[in-house]
C-alpha cells in the first residue's frame, strides 16, 4: 500500500506536479492517464526515487520519503518498467532478468511464464520490441518488488502486439499479486486494464475512480474528452430541475442535479439513436432533425457527424446503418443511464 | 631500484676504463695542476644536481670518480639548469635540502643560488687552483666556453669575418643566431656591461634586420655547416663536437678581439651543504685528469691547473677575452628588457 | 582557499539535490589536488613585476593559430583513422590501432628536430637521395609536427565514441537515399562531436604547452616567451605569463563544454567488409602518417647511429618508462572515474571536471616547478616514485577524464535508473552498468595517459627518485648533448614499449564491453 500526500515536484522553478494525493491499494492496478507533459511519468520517477520531490510525502509500510528524507531507489523495493525497456545491452536476457538475484528460481519462473526460454542467452539488441518488453517485465517481477511502476510500457510497440501484451502484463501482475501504477496516454488502455483510473492535467489529478465512473461520470469537460468521444450540448435546467434541450426536443427532470441555469450535457456518440427522415410521416412537432455531415467507418460500427441546429454531433451507429452525406435524419437521446451535467465551459 | 639502475648505468659505460687517471703514471704533473693521486679518498654519500643533459661525458667523469672511491656513493639528478635552480630554491623555501652539490652549465644559475645565500663558502686552497680571474668565494668554475663566430669556409674566408663583434651587423655576411639561448643572453649581458645599453640596443636592432633566428646554438652551427648562412654566433664546443662527428664538415671558427664576442663563460659547481666530502668532490673535478678529459672529449676549456685548451681552439692567452666578472652575468633581467625592446625576443 | 572553493561549489548545486553524492566528495578532493599546482603558480606570479605587455598580444596570434591548426589537423587525420579502425573490417586491426596510436609516445621536439634535420637544403634527405626538399619550418612546420604527434588524442577519443554508436541511424539514412560518406558526415559525426572536440581540445592544449617544437621550427609563440623568462630565472614572470595563457585555456574549455550530444543507448556499430584491394588501398592511405611520425625520426636517428657508432644503453630505462607509465595510467583512470561521473551529474561536478583540465595547458617546465612546490608539501614523499606517479596523474588527469566523460555522457540514463529500481545502490549500478558500458572510454583514457607519461620530461627529471632514468629523460640527455645517434635505440624502444603497453590495455577493453551476438544474428 502506497499513500501519496500532497506531493509536489518541480523542475528548476516549474511546478510539474502539484499537491497530488493518491492511494494505491495492496492489489490494485491504478492507471494514470493524461496528455503528454501532464506529469504522469514524473510522478513515477518520484515514486521510484529517481528525482527529488519539492513538497509532500510518499509513504509505504516500510519507508516514508519526504523532501528532506530522500529514500534511495534501491531502498524502496520498487519495480519499474520503462518505455524504452532499459535493458542492459551488455548482458544476456537471463543476466538481465536475474540482475540482482542470488537465487535464479524467480528468474526461471518468469522466463517460463512469459515464454522467453528460447532467448535466455541472447543479448537484448537482437530481440523484437515485444520480446524486449517481456524481458523488462520479467526482470521487474523476478526481483519481487513491493509495487510496480509501468511507464508507458506499450507505447513503443505496434498495435496488434499492444492488445495482447496489455492483458499479458495485467495477468502477470495479478499472478504476482503486486500492486502497480501504470502510466499511459492511451485512454482505451487506461479504461480496459486498470482497476482504477486517475486522470491528470498539468500536474493535477482531475479525477480518480473506477473506469466506468470516470467514463460515465466525468467531473469536467477535460476528463470527459480525454476518456472518449464527447458531445457537449447546451441545455438549460429550470428551477424545478427540468432539463430542456430545445434542438432535440428533449425534456427530462433530473432529480440529482444541483446545477441550475445554462449547463452542458455530456452525451457520448452511443447515447443516440438515428432515424432516417424519409419525408413520409412528417410531423411538424417532431424535433431533432439533422443532416448527415460525414461518416467514418470503424468496422463494427460507424461514426457519423450530424448537424442538428447549431451543433455538430458525433453519433455512433451499428455498422449496417449506412447513411449518405446530406441525408436528413432524426436524432434521439436513447441512453438509459443518467446523463452527466456539467457547468458551462 | 634506483641503485640498480645506477650500477647498471655504470657497467654499460665501457669508456670508464679508458679514462686516463685510472693509470696515473701516464701523467707528468705540470705546475699547479693537482693529480687525483694527491687527493683524499671520498667516503660517504653525496647528492648532485647536475644542471645539464649530458649524454655520457660528464657521466664518464662521475663514474670514474666513483670507481676510484669504492666507499663513496654519488646520487645524481639531472635536469635543465634553470629548472634545477628553481627546484633548489623551492626546496630551500620548504626547508627540504636534497642536494649537496649543484653543478650548473650556466654561471647565471650559479649566480641565482649564490644570490639567494644558499651556497657554502669554499676553502681558499680550492679556489686557488683556478686561474685568477675565475676565483670566487662560494662557487668553483669547472670548465669554460668561448663565444665564437663559426663560419662556412666554402662561402666566406676567415679574413672576411670581422674581429670586432660590434662591426658584425655592418658586414655583408648572412648571419645565424639563437637569441632565446641562455649563453647568448649572457653574451648580451656582457655586451651591455662593456659597451653600454645604447650601443647594445643599436647592435641588436641592426642584427635583427639581417640575422636568421634558430632555437639553439647547435642549430646555428648546423645551419652554418649546411650553408644556410655564412656565419653564426655560438659557443665554441658546438663546432668542435659537430666536426668530431663529421670531420669534413664545412665549418671553421673565428674569434673577435677584446669584446663580448669572445666572452669566456663557465660552468660551475657549488656546495649547498657544508661537508668535507663535497669540497673534496669539487677538488676531483678540478683535478688535472678531469680537466684534461673534459677538454679532450667535451671540448671544454680547462680552467684549473694551467692546462692547454682543446685542440681546434687557441689558448685563452691567445684570444684576448674581455675582462669581466662572471657573477655579474646573472643579472639577466635588464638584458631581456633590452632584447625585447629591440624586438629580438 | 579550499574552504571557499568548497562553499562555492556547494552553492552552485542544484537546490533540488539535498544529498551531496559520493562522487562529488571524491571529485572535490581530486580536483583540488589537480588545481593545487595552479594555485602555486598564482602565489609565484604574485612576485611578478609586470602584469601585461602589449607585445604579448603579437605572439599570442602565433600561439592561437598554432592551436587552431593543430586542433583542426588532428581532427582531419584522427577522425578518418578512427572510422577506419572502428568500422572497417581490416586484418590485424589491433596492430594498426597500436601502430597509429604510438606517435603519441614520442616527444614532439624529437619529431621536430628530425624533420628539421631531414628536410631542406643540406638536409639528410638531400644528402642521402640527392633530392632537394623544401624546408619544414615556421607556422606550417610547427603545425605539421604538432598534428603528427597529437592526432592520436582525436583518434582514441573518437574511436571510443564510435564503437558504442548504434548503426541503425546510418542504415536509415542509407535507405533514405543518402550515400555512405554523407551519411557518416551527417548522421554519425554529429552524434560524437563531443568526443571529437574533446580530442581536438587536448591536441590544441598540447600545442599550447609545448615549447620544443615551435622553438626548433623557428616560430615565436607565447610559450617561447615563457621559456625565455624561465631560463632567465624569471620564475614569477614565467608563472604570470603561464597564468595569462590560462585565459586562452579557459575560453577553450568553455567552448568545448558547449558541445552537447543527446543521450542514446549503445548499439551495434557499423561494419564494412571491403574487398581485399580496397583494404590495401585504405591501409596504404595511412602510410604517410606512419612514415612521417614514426619511420622518419627512427630512420634519421638510425642514420646518425650508423655514423656515430653504437654506444651503451641501459634497458632498465625502458622498463622504468613502461611500468611508471602503466601505473600512472591506472591511477589516473581511477582518479578520473569519479570526476567524469560527477561531470554528468550536475553543474558543480562539471566545474570540478573542468578544473582538472587547466594544468594541461601550462608549459611543461613551469608546471614541473609548480609540481615541485606541490610535492614539497609532502616532504616524506618528495622525490619518490609515488610522488612522481601522483605528479603524472595530476598533469594528465584531463586526458583520462575527457575520454571517460564523453563516453559516460552519451550513456542512456534509463539504464542506470533501471538498475537502481532493481535494488542496486549507486555504486553497484555504476560498477555493473555504467562502467562496463563506458569501458572503451576508460581504456582510451588510460592509453592517452600512458602515452603522455612515456614522453613526459620535466616532472620526471625534477620529481623522480634520484637515478630514476626513463627513455624520455635519456632521449633528452642525448639530444641536449647533441649525440643524436644514441636516440635511435631508445626511440625504437619507446615505440616498442608503447605498443606493448597499449596491447595490454586494449586487451582489457573486452571485459564486459558491448559485444552484441553478431554471430548469432547473422
Amino acid at each position: 500500500m502506497i499513500t501519496i500526500n500532497n506531493l509536489s515536484i518541480k523542475y528548476d522553478r516549474t511546478t510539474v506536479v502539484d499537491s497530488l494525493n493518491l492511494e494505491l491499494a495492496s492489489d490494485e492496478i491504478l492507471m494514470l492517464v493524461g496528455p503528454t507533459g501532464c506529469g504522469k511519468s514524473t510522478i513515477l520517477k518520484a515514486l521510484a526515487g529517481l528525482i527529488p520531490i519539492a513538497d509532500g510525502e510518499i509513504c509505504h509500510q516500510d519507508w516514508q520519503a519526504t523532501t528532506t528524507d530522500f529514500i534511495a531507489p534501491e531502498k524502496r523495493n520498487v519495480g519499474m518498467v520503462f518505455q524504452d525497456f532499459a535493458l542492459f545491452p551488455h548482458l544476456t536476457v537471463e543476466q538481465n532478468i536475474a540482475f540482482r538475484l542470488t537465487d535464479n528460481s524467480q528468474a526461471d519462473r518468469w522466463i517460463e511464464l512469459l515464454g522467453l526460454q528460447a532467448f535466455r542467452h541472447v543479448k537484448p539488441n537482437n530481440l523484437s520490441g515485444g520480446q524486449k518488453q517481456r524481458v523488462a517485465l520479467a526482470r521487474t517481477l523476478a526481483h519481487q518488488p513491493a509495487f510496480v511502476l509501468l511507464d508507458e510500457p506499450l507505447s513503443n510497440l505496434d498495435a496488434a502486439l499492444k492488445d495482447d501484451l496489455r492483458w499479458e502484463i495485467r495477468s502477470a501482475l495479478k499472478t504476482a499479486g503486486i500492486p502497480a501504477i501504470w502510466v499511459t496516454h492511451d485512454q482505451e488502455e487506461a479504461l480496459s486494464v486498470g482497476d482504477r483510473v486517475g486522470v491528470l492535467r498539468a500536474g493535477k489529478l482531475e479525477q480518480i475512480d473506477q473506469p466506468e465512473r470516470c467514463y460515465n461520470e466525468p467531473v469536467n469537460h477535460f476528463v470527459a474528452r480525454f476518456l472518449g468521444e464527447t458531445n457537449f450540448i447546451d441545455a438549460e435546467i429550470t428551477a424545478d430541475k427540468k432539463c430542456i434541450i430545445d434542438a432535440l426536443g428533449y425534456e427530462q427532470v433530473f432529480d440529482e442535479v444541483s446545477l441550475l441555469g445554462k449547463v452542458d450535457l455530456l452525451l457520448r456518440p452511443e447515447d443516440f439513436s438515428v432515424e432516417i427522415n424519409d419525408g413520409q410521416d412528417a410531423e411538424p412537432s417532431k424535433k431533432g432533425e439533422g443532416k448527415v455531415f460525414s461518416m467514418r467507418y470503424e468496422g463494427s460500427s460507424r461514426l457519423y457527424q450530424i448537424n442538428v441546429g447549431d451543433n455538430l454531433l458525433k453519433v455512433r451507429t451499428r455498422h449496417d446503418i449506412k447513411l449518405a452525406e446530406g441525408q436528413s435524419v432524426y436524432l434521439k437521446i436513447t441512453t438509459t443511464k443518467p446523463i452527466t451535467v456539467l457547468k458551462e465551459e | 631500484m634506483q641503485r640498480r639502475t645506477f650500477i647498471k648505468t655504470l657497467s654499460y659505460l665501457g669508456v670508464v676504463s679508458a679514462l686516463p687517471f685510472l693509470s696515473a703514471q701516464s701523467f707528468a704533473a705540470p705546475s699547479k695542476a693537482i693529480s687525483v693521486d694527491d687527493l683524499p679518498e671520498l667516503t660517504g654519500e653525496l647528492t648532485l644536481y647536475l644542471g645539464r643533459g649530458e649524454g655520457g661525458l660528464y657521466e664518464d667523469v662521475l663514474n670514474a670518480i666513483k670507481k676510484r672511491n669504492p666507499n663513496f656513493t654519488l646520487r645524481i639528478r639531472r635536469g635543465p639548469t634553470a629548472a634545477l635552480a628553481n627546484t633548489i630554491m623551492a626546496e630551500a623555501k620548504a626547508g627540504v635540502r636534497q642536494a649537496d652539490l649543484f653543478w650548473a652549465v650556466d654561471s647565471g644559475a650559479i649566480g641565482q643560488i649564490v644570490g639567494a645565500g644558499l651556497a657554502q663558502k669554499l676553502p681558499n686552497d680550492l679556489t686557488e687552483q683556478l686561474q685568477s680571474e675565475f676565483r670566487f668565494n662560494d662557487w668553483a668554475p669547472i670548465s669554460g666556453r668561448i663565444r665564437t663566430l663559426p663560419y662556412n669556409p666554402t662561402r666566406v674566408t676567415a679574413d672576411k669575418v670581422p674581429d670586432d663583434i660590434m662591426a658584425l651587423p655592418d658586414s655583408d655576411l648572412s648571419i645565424a643566431w639563437a637569441p632565446a639561448y641562455a649563453s647568448f643572453q649572457s653574451f648580451i649581458t656582457a655586451m651591455r656591461i662593456l659597451e653600454g645599453d645604447d650601443a647594445t640596443t643599436k647592435w641588436l636592432k641592426a642584427m635583427n634586420k639581417k640575422a636568421k633566428k634558430y632555437a639553439g646554438e647547435l642549430g646555428v652551427v648546423m645551419a652554418v655547416e649546411r650553408g644556410e648562412v655564412d656565419v653564426g654566433l655560438a659557443n665554441h664546443y658546438y663546432t668542435l663536437r659537430l666536426k668530431s662527428g663529421k670531420p669534413d664538415a664545412n665549418l671553421d671558427l673565428a674569434f673577435t678581439k677584446n669584446d663580448a664576442g669572445c666572452l669566456v663563460n663557465a660552468s660551475g659547481i657549488l656546495a649547498l651543504k657544508q661537508s668535507k666530502t663535497a669540497t673534496d668532490f669539487m677538488r676531483y673535478l678540478l683535478s688535472k685528469e678531469v680537466q684534461t678529459y673534459l677538454s679532450g672529449e667535451a671540448y671544454e676549456i680547462p680552467l684549473a691547473g694551467q692546462l692547454p685548451p682543446p685542440s681546434g681552439i687557441p689558448s685563452l692567452t691567445e684570444i684576448s677575452p674581455p675582462a669581466i666578472d662572471l657573477t655579474k652575468l646573472a643579472d639577466l633581467r635588464p638584458t631581456l628588457v633590452l632584447m625585447r625592446n629591440a624586438g629580438v625576443l | 582557499m579550499f574552504k571557499t572553493l568548497f562553499q562555492a561549489l556547494k552553492n552552485t548545486l542544484n537546490p533540488c539535490i539535498k544529498r551531496w553524492p559520493l562522487s562529488y566528495s571524491l571529485s572535490l578532493i581530486i580536483a583540488s589536488l589537480a588545481f593545487f599546482p595552479v594555485i602555486i603558480l598564482f602565489t609565484l606570479a604574485s612576485d611578478s613585476v609586470q602584469m601585461f605587455d602589449a607585445r604579448n598580444l603579437d605572439i599570442l596570434s602565433n600561439t592561437l593559430l598554432l592551436m587552431l591548426f593543430t586542433g583542426g589537423g588532428a581532427v582531419i587525420i584522427g577522425v578518418p583513422l578512427a572510422l577506419l579502425l572502428t568500422y572497417v573490417n581490416i586484418p590485424w586491426r589491433r596492430f594498426w590501432l597500436i601502430l597509429l596510436t604510438a606517435p603519441l609516445a614520442l616527444p614532439s621536439y624529437l619529431g621536430a628536430f628530425t624533420f628539421y634535420a631531414a628536410f631542406g637544403a643540406g638536409g639528410e634527405i638531400e644528402n642521402m637521395l640527392g633530392i632537394t626538399t623544401p624546408a619544414v619550418n615556421g607556422l606550417f612546420g610547427s603545425s605539421l609536427i604538432m598534428v603528427l604527434y597529437t592526432y592520436p588524442f582525436v583518434l582514441l577519443s573518437t574511436r571510443s565514441a564510435l564503437s558504442s554508436l548504434d548503426a541503425s541511424q546510418v542504415y536509415a539514412a542509407r535507405t533514405l537515399g543518402m550515400s555512405l560518406l554523407p551519411s557518416i558526415w551527417f548522421v554519425v559525426l554529429p552524434r560524437i562531436r563531443n568526443a571529437i572536440t574533446g580530442g581536438a581540445l587536448l591536441a590544441a592544449m598540447y600545442a599550447l604547452s609545448d615549447f620544443g617544437t615551435p622553438a626548433i621550427m623557428g616560430l615565436n609563440t607565447f610559450t617561447s616567451e615563457i621559456y625565455v623568462e624561465y631560463n632567465a630565472f624569471g620564475l614569477s614572470q614565467a608563472a604570470m605569463l603561464s597564468l595569462q595563457l590560462l585565459a586562452v585555456v579557459a575560453l577553450m574549455l568553455y567552448m568545448e563544454s558547449k558541445v552537447n550530444v543527446s543521450k542514446e543507448p549503445p548499439g551495434r556499430h557499423l561494419t564494412f567488409w571491403p574487398s581485399p584491394w580496397q583494404t590495401k588501398l585504405l591501409l596504404l592511405a595511412t602510410l604517410p602518417v606512419v612514415i612521417f611520425s614514426i619511420f622518419l625520426p627512427l630512420a634519421v636517428f638510425s642514420l646518425w647511429l650508423w655514423r656515430e657508432g653504437v654506444s651503451s644503453f641501459d634497458i632498465q630505462y625502458a622498463i622504468n618508462s613502461g611500468y611508471a607509465s602503466l601505473i600512472a595510467a591506472v591511477v589516473a583512470v581511477i582518479f578520473a572515474l569519479p570526476l567524469a561521473y560527477a561531470a554528468t551529474k550536475g553543474k558543480a561536478g562539471r566545474i570540478m571536471e573542468r578544473i582538472t583540465f587547466i594544468g594541461f595547458g601550462i608549459p611543461g617546465i613551469v608546471m614541473g616547478t609548480a609540481l615541485v612546490y606541490t610535492g614539497l608539501q609532502l616532504p616524506f614523499l618528495y622525490q619518490t616514485l609515488g610522488l612522481l606517479i601522483l605528479a603524472y596523474v595530476l598533469r594528465f588527469l584531463p586526458l583520462a577524464v575527457g575520454t571517460i566523460r564523453s563516453s559516460t555522457e552519451s550513456l542512456d540514463g534509463a539504464l542506470v535508473n533501471a538498475a537502481r529500481v532493481l535494488g542496486a545502490k549507486p555504486k553497484e549500478a555504476y560498477r555493473r552498468i555504467t562502467l562496463p558500458l563506458t569501458m572503451r572510454g576508460v581504456v582510451a583514457g588510460a592509453a592517452l595517459v600512458f602515452l603522455e607519461v612515456m614522453r613526459e620530461l620535466p616532472a620526471t627529471l625534477l620529481l623522480g627518485p634520484i637515478g630514476f632514468e626513463t627513455l624520455s629523460t635519456y632521449l633528452w640527455r642525448v639530444y641536449e648533448a647533441g649525440y643524436f645517434g644514441r636516440a635511435a635505440i631508445p626511440g625504437l624502444l619507446l615505440f616498442f614499449i608503447s605498443g606493448l603497453g597499449l596491447a595490454i590495455m586494449f586487451s582489457t577493453e573486452r571485459w564486459g564491453s558491448v559485444t552484441l551476438n553478431e554471430r548469432s544474428s547473422r
